[in-house]
C-alpha cells in the first residue's frame, strides 16, 4: 500500500509540474493536448489515491499486514540485477558494443558460478553472433565506444 | 471479375514467382527473429534488390517479408518476452507466462494457425471487398477517426485486470508520454526539460522493451532460475504435440478467431491507425467477451489467438487500401507502394481498372506467403527444436538476452539515448508490475497517442467544438458507452440474480 501511494503521489506531483509547463506554451495547438490529457491522468490519480488512502485505513484498522520474509533479500537481488544492467550500459558507452557484449556476459556467466573456460566462451560467442548478425548481415553500424571513438579505431 | 481472380493466380504458376516468395519469407523470419528489427528495416533492406526483378518477383518479395516478419516476431515474444516487431508486443503479454508454464509448444501452434488462418481470411475480405472499399473509407473524416482512436483508448478499462481507474491511468499516461518531444507543426519542444535526448519522440520499441523485457529480466535474474526449465526434458515429438494442441486451439475458439480477424481488416483498411492498435483492440474485446476474463494475462490461449488474427488479417485490408485508393494502410504499406512505382505502377483506382489481374496476384501472393511462412515456422519450431532456447539456466539466458535487447533498442535509431529509455521503461515496467498498473494499456496509449493528438486537433479546426454531434461519431459514441457499462452491468445483473437466488 505505501509503495502504491507514494507512486501515486509521485504521478500527481510530476502531472502538476507538466500542466504548469504546458500551459505556457505559446500555441493553442501545442498545448492543448498535453493540458487535456495532462488532467485527466491528474484527475484519475487523485481519486485513486484517495481510494488507496481509505482502504489503507481499513485495513490499519482490522490488522496490520505481517512483514513478508525474505523481502529486503529479494530487494537486494533485484537491485543487483539493475546493476548489472546499468554496468552494462557503462561498459557500451565506454568500448562499444562489440567488447562490451563479450566482457558483460562472461562477467556475469562467470559472477553465477559458471566455470571461467565457459563463461570466455560464452563472451566470445555472443559478440561473435552480434557481429555477424547486425553489423555484417544488417549492416548497422554499431556504436564503437567512447575511448574507440576517441582512439580513432572502432571496434 | 473471376477472370482476373484467376489470371492472379497464374502469375504463381511460375517458378521463380513461388522461389522470391520462399526467399522473402526467409528474410522476414530470420529478420523477425531479430528484436526491433521489424518488417519496415526488412522492406528496406530488400527494395534495391528489385530493380532488376520483373514486377510480380519483386512484389512477391517485398510482400512476402512484410508477411512473415511479425511471425518471426511473435516466437521472440512467446518464447523469451522480446517483441521481435512492435506488432507482437501483444503476445507477449499471454505467450511468455505459457512459456514459463511449459507451454510454449501450445502458444506457439495457436500463434502459427491464427496468424496464418487470419492472414488468409484478411486476403479473402480483401477480394470480396474490392468493389466497396472506396465509399466506406471515403467516409471516414477526422471527427470519426478520432474517435475510433478514443475508443481504442476505452478499451483500456476492458484490459484492466485489477483497477478501472489504474487501467485509464496507464493507459492516458501513455498518451502524454508520447506527446514528449518536438511538435513538427508548431515548432514547440515539449515536456523535454532542455533534454536533447527527448527532443524526438520516443520510440515503441525501445519503450516496449523496457516495459515487459527489462521487466521480465530482472526478475529472471533475481529468481535465478530457467524460464521454463520443463521444456529441457521434452523431446520433439512432445513439443510438435503441444504445438498441434495450440493449432486445435485456435478451432476450439473459432469464433474469437473470426472476430479478431474482422476486427484487424477493419483497422487495416482504415489508412492511419496503424496495426499496433488493431492487435491490442483484438485482445481488449477477446477479454471482455471472455468467460473468464480473470486468466488474460497470465497464460491464456485466447490472449495470443485474438492479437495475432488481428495483427495477420490487418494486412489484407492495408493492401486493400494501397492498392484501391493509392492511400497506404500502414508505413510497411508506404513501401510497397515505392515497390510497386519503381516497377512502373501506380497503386489507385486507376490500378484497379487497367491491371485488375495483377491486383488480385497481389492477395494470392500475401495469402501464399504467410501459407509458406506457417509451414516454414512450424519446422523450425517442432524439428530445429527452437523452444529448447527457455530451458537454459538464467546465467547464460540474462546476459545474451540484455544484449539482444540492447542491440535492438539502439538499432531502432541507431542512438544511444534509446538505451536510456529501455532502462528508464524497465523500471517503470517494473513498478508497474509490482503494484498493478497496466502495461499494456501504457503501450496502447503510448501508440495511439500521436494519433489522438492529430486528429482531435484537425477534427477541432474542420468542424468546430461540436465535431462529435456527425452521426459516425455518435454511433461510435454509442459502442463506447456500451464498453464501459457492459461490466457494471453485468455485474448489477449477477447480483441481483444471486440475491434472488438466496432469497
Amino acid at each position: 500500500m505505501k509503495g502504491g501511494v507514494s507512486i501515486l503521489i509521485a504521478i500527481i506531483v510530476v502531472m502538476a509540474i507538466c500542466l504548469g509547463i504546458a500551459s505556457h506554451y505559446p500555441y493553442l495547438q501545442a498545448k492543448i493536448a498535453p493540458m487535456l490529457v495532462g488532467a485527466i491522468v491528474l484527475a484519475l490519480s487523485v481519486v485513486e489515491l484517495a481510494r488507496e488512502l481509505r482502504r489503507g485505513k481499513k485495513e490499519a484498522l482490522s490488522k496490520r499486514e505481517p512483514q513478508k520474509a525474505g523481502g529486503t533479500e529479494k530487494f537486494r537481488s533485484y537491485l543487483r540485477e539493475a546493476s548489472w544492467l546499468l554496468a552494462f550500459y557503462v561498459l557500451i558507452y565506454l568500448v562499444g558494443f562489440i567488447t562490451a557484449i563479450a566482457v558483460f556476459t562472461a562477467a556475469y556467466a562467470k559472477a553465477h558460478q559458471t566455470r571461467w573456460s565457459t563463461s570466455i566462451a560464452l563472451g566470445v560467442l555472443m559478440a561473435g553472433l552480434s557481429y555477424l548478425l547486425f553489423s555484417y548481415l544488417v549492416d548497422t553500424e554499431l556504436y564503437p565506444g567512447f575511448i574507440f571513438k576517441h582512439l580513432g579505431q572502432g571496434v | 471479375m473471376i477472370e482476373a481472380f484467376l489470371q492472379g493466380l497464374m502469375y504463381y504458376t511460375e517458378p521463380a514467382a513461388i522461389g522470391f516468395l520462399v526467399l522473402g519469407v526467409s528474410i522476414g523470419i530470420f529478420v523477425g527473429l531479430l528484436p526491433a528489427i521489424g518488417g519496415l528495416t526488412a522492406i528496406a533492406l530488400v527494395l534495391p534488390l528489385t530493380f532488376g526483378l520483373n514486377k510480380i518477383a519483386a512484389l512477391s518479395l517485398l510482400l512476402a517479408v512484410t508477411a512473415i516478419s511479425s511471425t518471426g516476431g511473435s516466437m521472440t515474444s512467446i518464447l523469451m518476452n522480446i517483441p521481435g516487431e512492435s506488432l507482437s508486443v501483444v503476445t507477449m503479454i499471454d505467450g511468455f507466462p505459457m512459456t514459463r508454464r511449459g507451454e510454449a509448444g501450445r502458444a506457439i501452434g495457436a500463434m502459427l494457425m491464427s496468424a496464418s488462418m487470419g492472414a488468409i481470411l484478411g486476403v479473402g475480405l480483401g477480394f470480396l471487398m474490392i468493389p466497396m472499399v472506396r465509399p466506406i473509407v471515403m467516409a471516414m473524416g477526422k471527427p470519426e477517426l478520432f474517435f475510433i482512436i478514443l475508443l481504442g483508448l476505452s478499451l483500456l478499462a476492458v484490459l484492466s485486470r485489477e483497477s478501472l481507474t489504474k487501467g485509464l491511468i496507464s493507459g492516458f499516461l501513455g498518451v502524454f508520454i508520447s506527446l514528449i518531444g518536438f511538435q513538427e507543426s508548431t515548432g514547440v519542444a515539449r515536456l523535454t526539460f532542455g533534454n536533447s535526448l527527448l527532443l524526438g519522440r520516443l520510440e515503441l520499441v525501445p519503450v516496449a522493451m523496457g516495459l515487459y523485457a527489462g521487466a521480465a529480466l530482472l526478475e529472471l535474474g533475481a529468481v535465478g532460475e530457467s524460464i521454463s526449465p520443463q521444456e529441457m526434458s521434452r523431446s520433439r515429438k512432445e513439443i510438435r504435440t503441444q504445438i498441434h494442441q495450440g493449432m486445435r486451439d485456435v478451432f476450439n475458439h473459432l469464433g474469437l478467431w473470426f472476430r479478431s480477424c474482422v476486427l484487424g481488416y477493419i483497422v487495416g483498411v482504415v489508412p492511419g491507425i496503424g496495426g499496433g492498435a488493431a492487435t491490442f483492440v483484438s485482445y481488449a474485446l477477446a477479454k471482455q467477451s471472455s468467460k473468464t476474463p480473470e486468466k488474460f494475462g497470465t497464460g491464456c490461449i485466447e490472449g495470443i489467438i485474438a492479437p495475432e488474427s488481428a495483427s495477420n488479417a490487418k494486412e489484407g485490408g492495408a493492401l486493400l487500401t494501397t492498392i484501391a485508393l493509392g492511400l497506404p494502410g500502414s508505413t510497411a504499406m508506404a513501401l510497397i507502394i515505392g515497390g510497386l512505382m519503381m516497377q512502373g505502377v501506380i497503386p489507385g483506382p486507376e490500378m484497379l481498372k487497367d491491371e485488375l489481374g495483377f491486383c488480385f496476384a497481389l492477395f494470392w501472393g500475401l495469402a501464399l506467403a504467410n501459407i509458406i511462412g506457417g509451414i516454414m515456422c512450424y519446422i523450425i519450431a517442432g524439428y530445429f527444436n527452437i523452444i529448447k532456447i527457455v530451458s537454459l539456466p538464467s546465467r547464460y539466458l540474462v546476459p545474451t538476452i540484455v544484449a539482444l535487447v540492447y542491440l535492438g533498442s539502439y538499432t531502432t535509431n541507431g542512438h544511444m539515448g534509446d538505451i536510456i529509455v529501455t532502462l528508464v521503461f524497465t523500471g517503470l515496467g517494473f513498478l508497474m508490475k509490482r503494484y498493478g498498473y497496466n502495461r499494456a494499456a501504457l503501450l496502447l496509449g503510448f501508440i495511439l497517442g500521436g494519433y489522438f493528438e492529430e486528429y482531435f486537433w484537425l477534427a477541432l479546426q474542420a468542424r468546430g467544438a461540436f465535431f462529435f454531434l456527425r452521426p459516425g461519431c455518435l454511433i461510435i459514441l454509442a459502442v463506447m458507452i456500451f464498453v464501459y457499462s457492459f461490466e457494471p452491468v453485468k455485474g448489477f445483473i449477477n447480483r441481483r440474480k444471486q440475491k434472488e437466488a438466496l432469497s
